[in-house]
């Protein structure tokens, strides 16, 4: 519908409200019916004069706003209220920066801050990290003499087995040195046959060996089968 | 529009991701040394001991014996030039421990961790009234043997059980 049309049809609307009211005026019609009719009219006006807006905002006519305004304000005397013209309208950005497609400068701003933001978290999170994981490396090594264990899978008893005594003299050399608690003395190989040679350690030092403490060393194993 | 906001979102997807991986490894701790890598609980710890041959030991801290001051739970690896072949000095050794009545054996079988072939033998050490079950796994590395030997209370073992395989499962001879 083009703007022509638009105004011919407001025009004749504008007469349609105008022969209402004398109608209504001379009793012509009744008062629920005057007013259904002017509620009608009324909105196709509002209808009209919105449409007529929206295509001056598009630039598409130049119409005299100053008709419109006159019209609405007769139309708000008959219903006894504001017509409120300025909810049609919507602002638009200034122009100049419209036409050089700038953002608004404030967002900008916004994004810089946030990223600068986020970026310096990161840095500032990564650097914690390094740092508190250098410490606990620290401070572990530091702790590394307090925790003792004792446990072995090769325990001493063990060690028994890889003597290769070749003389009974060098079995009463091992035992002295047991007795001596040098527990030392049972790891160099070459000492020490004597505890598969069990029977001549066993007749002359077995009995105090049994009573003497060994911190070191294991006691002498159940059921050892002799293998000289 | 939504171009806009994709940048925004990958970073902070990106220090989200960092921040998870931060913090994910302090669950853990890596100990390289004599050429072994293993890793660790975190709230366990380097241990020491006068043990011959020992490599590598570590232990939890928060069960240690009072009488003692020993660690109850620990992992000791020890390392044995290997002189006849593995199997034939497993049983040489387990045959004379299980000799004393100390040391009950519960079983023994081949197995496989951390791409490593190897021997398990799983047993008790009673030491007065207190029992404590042991697991040692051997393998065969270069003329070498590797025993990793982990220790606990009997009643305890269960409980740290997964720890003995999350360090026995990053076990690694570099």
């Amino acid at each position: 519908m083009g703007n022509d049309n638009i105004n011919q049809y407001k025009q004749k609307l504008l007469r349609s409200i105008e022969g209402l009211k004398q109608d209504f005026n001379n009793n012509k019609i009744s008062q629920d019916k005057y007013n259904s009719l002017l509620k009608l009219y009324d909105n196709k006006l509002k209808t009209l004069n919105a449409t007529l807006r929206v295509r001056e905002m598009q630039g598409l006519t130049k119409d005299n706003d100053f008709e419109h305004e006159k019209e609405d304000d007769e139309l708000e005397l008959n219903h006894g209220k504001r017509y409120n013209a300025d909810k049609y309208i919507v602002k638009q950005y200034n122009n100049k920066k419209h036409e050089n497609n700038e953002k608004p400068k404030s967002n900008k701003r916004y994004i810089v801050i946030a990223t600068s933001f986020l970026i310096l978290a990161f840095i500032a999170g990564v650097t914690s990290g390094f740092f508190n994981y250098h410490q606990k490396m620290n401070s572990e090594s530091a702790n590394v003499d307090s925790l003792q264990i004792s446990e072995s899978a090769f325990p001493p008893i063990m060690e028994y087995k890889s003597y290769t005594p070749t003389t009974k003299t060098s079995n009463y050399q091992y035992s002295s040195s047991y007795n001596n608690n040098e527990g030392s003395s049972y790891n160099n190989e070459g000492k020490g046959e004597d505890y598969t040679g069990n029977n001549g350690y066993k007749s002359e030092y077995g009995e105090s060996m049994a009573d003497e403490p060994t911190d070191n060393v294991d006691p002498p194993i159940e059921g050892e089968p002799d293998s000289t | 529009m939504i171009k806009r906001y994709i940048l925004p979102i990958i970073i902070i997807i990106g220090v989200i991701l960092s921040s998870g991986c931060i913090t994910n490894n302090q669950d853990t701790k890596t100990l390289s040394r004599n050429g072994i890598t293993i890793n660790y609980p975190s709230n366990w710890m380097v241990a020491n001991t006068q043990v011959n041959e020992t490599i590598i030991a570590v232990g939890n801290p928060e069960l240690i014996d009072n009488s003692s001051g020993l660690g109850l739970v620990s992992v000791n690896i020890q390392k044995r030039i290997l002189q006849s072949p593995l199997n034939e000095y497993f049983n040489q050794v387990y045959k004379t421990l299980f000799s004393n009545s100390s040391y009950r054996s519960i079983g023994h079988e081949n197995v496989t961790f951390s791409d490593y072939k190897g021997l398990e033998v799983d047993y008790t050490v009673t030491e007065g009234n207190e029992v404590k079950e042991q697991k040692a796994y051997w393998i065969e590395n270069n003329g070498y043997v590797y025993v990793i030997l982990c220790t606990a209370p009997q009643k305890d073992f269960p409980s740290q059980k997964p720890y003995f395989d999350f360090i026995l499962n990053s076990f690694k001879i570099n």
